[in-house]
């Protein structure tokens, strides 16, 4: 058996993709929603999309070892980001995984097409890590439910048609056992979004208010009251599912640490040479990890992961801005607003190498960087989460 | 990539484990380390592995040795590292079958490996010398005077002791010392002798050539083996700990229910499974794509030498008082990993030989 190589019908598949995605990957920016919709589109109608979701739903039936692939190929020809990476990543594989047979036939290929933008309804200002103490009321009326609360840190909720929300419907129950798992129209009156600055001086995330919002009783995704068990089942789906997607962008981020060692006047210094030859070892290691621990990443094992790769991730943007020198904390005219992702280039696109650049995506990547270890989890939880239930040590 | 494991490493894996507790549990180690009769419990041991044809695994069919790959070693080392067993199966199995391999003529291989594979010869390999650190370019060329060669796993229960030397340029050989004065120079890992071995003038018995890169490439696959042991001892060394954790107890509940003890234990795990993707992966390249095998060992070694140390320090933590004492196992473990540390390339070493790879110095 050989390890290291693709089966030949891996092979196959990785030159053909390859293939596409050299003629077809375009040049989008990041904020370009109509191009990154399109693009989408495009992806899916040729067949890239939902590679391990069941075809009846659009998908194409695929296993995990083609998604990898697919990961690989997309960072090398660094394609643009998905516009639906929550509907992708989280929203839709819980579909599947809990979803009615209608939910999944009504939402699935529209989230695969880009048709409709799905964002996720968590978090609330008094409910991060002990996420069951949501307060978001549904309160049963006939038909509806009406909805009234808060949502924070909503990825995507600036341009979302949907939310994949977890609301309170018995405030009287025990805590985990009053909360049920909906499907929101965005546009449904009394819903209202406001973006969230953060440090890096963008609005990657929202915060979505509800007042009084009818949302019919159809829109349930299980049983009333089920929804804790829902939301465990979407969060580690989201671990194992972001796991992957993030040990290609720390391949990504490693490559453009290179580049800009390459690209100084002044040598490394040993110690420097070395931190960077550590984030090439943290890189391979993460990405060979997920592959090797692939069957056990929708378990809590994902924890195991998604810990790692926020250290690992944290650690390597500080040696990117530390290897800039004296220049490392110089802005931009135009402050914060300016600081960007410049590595969010696509396509045949060449990434920009001046001084300038290197600067600004340093220092996004290392204030950026810092949420990782929050987002998702924090790594305090994760690394309670992986004692408890996967090394089994007792819970107080 | 794959890197699970197929049905013959499972049952390989699964049969080492049951053997290594029955017949190498912590009492029999203890009784290689304090009793009188040290050696005979590890020629006991030994005995026992060559009946199971571990000193034959990675010696080629040619030489009637099973043949198969450094996956599987690895696979099995993962056992013999969390059992601390001594360090012929390293020496002999892996080191010596790897040099004789590389280095040796065809007669001198069948000479002397089929011995090896059957466990009736125990051999070892002296590489590095004063001041060679742990870059093979560096060994003063052979001249026909007397060789001193140090940290030599084993040497002291060895019957064939070979010696791997430069002799100019890029040139290397590998040949028996005869007559060999073996210095007992004692290891932190007292499960493990480093001895410093010299041959006398003349003594040198040529077995075959090669180059220096053959060298480093012998020297990366035992780096291999030994990164493997380093994480099945690691991985053992979080088993006892989490047994602990779970059964001690203070303020009135078990310790394991702590944070900051649960964080420490959840840590050790997160090392080691990227310790063991990096073991798997450097095997799967040495079987594999050789061409790449300098920078697969290193990363490695340089990820093994991290959990393995990281992991004894923890481990001896959260065992609190106990942890600390002479009559727990725990030390013997965050010996061998501090020793290993230092054997075939430090963390440093490793990562500066990723940097020049990538360019960077």
């Amino acid at each position: 058996m050989t390890r290291l190589q693709d089966t030949p019908a891996e092979a196959a598949f990785r030159e053909r993709l390859r293939t596409w995605l050299e003629a077809n990957t375009p040049s989008i920016g990041k904020h370009d929603v109509d191009a990154l919709k399109a693009w989408q589109r495009t992806l899916h109608e040729a067949g890239w999309l939902g590679l391990a979701w069941p075809a009846e739903y659009g998908g194409r039936g695929l296993g995990f070892r083609e998604q990898a692939i697919f990961n690989e190929e997309a960072a090398r020809a660094r394609i643009p980001p998905s516009i639906n990476n929550i509907g992708l990543m989280i929203a839709g594989p819980a579909l599947i995984a809990v979803g009615s047979e209608k939910h999944k036939k009504r939402y699935l290929p529209k989230i695969l097409s880009a048709e409709e933008i799905w964002c996720q309804g968590f978090s609330e200002p008094n409910a991060g890590s002990d996420l069951a103490a949501l307060q978001t009321r549904a309160v049963d009326d006939g038909d509806d439910y009406v909805i009234t609360g808060q949502k924070i840190w909503t990825s995507n909720s600036l341009i979302a048609d949907y939310i994949w929300l977890l609301v309170r419907t018995d405030p009287d129950a025990p805590r985990h056992k009053g909360i049920t798992a909906l499907v929101v129209d965005m546009k449904s009156p009394g819903v209202t979004v406001k973006p969230l600055r953060q440090i890096t001086g963008e609005a990657e995330f929202g915060e979505v208010f509800f007042d009084e919002v009818r949302v019919p009783k159809a829109n349930r995704v299980g049983a009333e009251n089920d929804g804790w068990i829902i939301g465990m089942k979407t969060f580690t789906r989201e671990r194992a599912n972001i796991s992957v997607a993030l040990s290609v962008r720390l391949q990504q981020q490693f490559d453009r640490l290179l580049d800009t060692v390459r690209n100084r006047d002044v040598p490394l210094d040993p110690q420097q040479a070395r931190d960077v030859a550590q984030a090439y070892v943290d890189s391979q290691c993460l990405t060979l990890t997920c592959e090797r621990m692939a069957d056990r990443l929708f378990g809590f094992e994902s924890s195991v992961v998604k810990v790692a790769w926020a250290e690992m991730n944290q650690r390597l943007q500080r040696i990117g801005l530390d290897t800039l020198g004296p220049d490392a904390p110089l802005l931009s005219a135009g402050g914060f607003d300016q600081v960007d992702d410049t590595t969010a280039t696509f396509g045949t696109e060449a990434l920009a190498d001046d001084d300038e650049s290197y600067a600004k995506s340093w220092q996004f990547g290392y204030l950026r960087a810092r949420a990782n270890s929050i987002e998702g989890g924090t790594s305090e939880i994760l690394r309670s989460v992986i004692a408890e239930r996967v090394l089994g040590l007792p819970r107080k | 990539m794959d890197f699970s494991l197929n049905e013959e490493q499972v049952l390989l894996r699964d049969s080492a484990r049951e053997f290594l507790g029955e017949e190498w549990p912590s009492a029999e180690l203890r009784r290689m380390l304090d009793g009188a009769d040290g050696a005979t419990a590890a020629q006991s041991l030994w005995s026992k592995m060559s009946d199971l044809g571990w000193p034959s695994l990675l010696v080629s069919e040619d030489y009637d040795g099973l043949g198969l790959g450094m996956f599987d070693l690895a696979v099995l080392m993962e056992e013999t590292g969390a059992a601390l067993i001594p360090a012929t199966l390293h020496a002999s199995g892996l080191l010596a079958v790897s040099a004789l391999e590389a280095l040796a003529d065809e007669d001198s291989c069948q000479k002397y490996l089929p011995d090896i594979a059957e466990g009736k010869l125990k051999a070892t390999v002296g590489i590095y010398e004063p001041g060679s650190g742990w870059t093979p370019m560096m060994l003063a060329p052979e001249t026909g005077e007397a060789v001193t060669k140090r940290y030599v796993p084993d040497a002291a229960s060895a019957d064939l002791i070979l010696f791997v030397n430069r002799t100019g340029g890029n040139g290397a050989q590998i040949a028996i010392a005869h007559e060999a004065q073996v210095e007992d120079t004692y290891s932190m890992d007292v499960t493990r002798s480093l001895s410093q071995v010299t041959c006398p003038a003349g003594q040198l018995e040529v077995l075959g050539k090669g180059t220096i890169a053959d060298v480093q490439a012998v020297i990366d696959r035992a780096t291999i083996g030994l990164s493997a042991e380093l994480i099945g001892g690691s991985a053992r060394v979080l088993d006892m700990t989490v047994e602990y954790v779970k059964s001690r107890k203070q303020f009135g509940r078990a310790v394991g229910t702590f944070q900051a003890v649960q964080h420490k234990a959840a840590d050790m795990l997160i090392g080691i499974e990227k310790g063991r993707t990096g073991v798997y992966y450097a095997a799967a390249v040495a079987d594999e794509r050789p061409d790449d095998l300098a920078r697969a060992a290193s990363v490695a070694k340089a990820t093994a030498n991290q959990t393995a140390v990281s992991v004894g320090e923890l481990g001896i933590q959260l065992h609190g008082g106990l942890g600390f004492t002479w009559e727990q196992d725990l030390h013997l473990y965050l010996k061998r990993a501090k020793a290993a540390e230092f054997t075939y390339g430090d963390t440093k070493w490793h990562l500066d030989r990723i940097a020049h790879g990538l360019g960077l110095s």
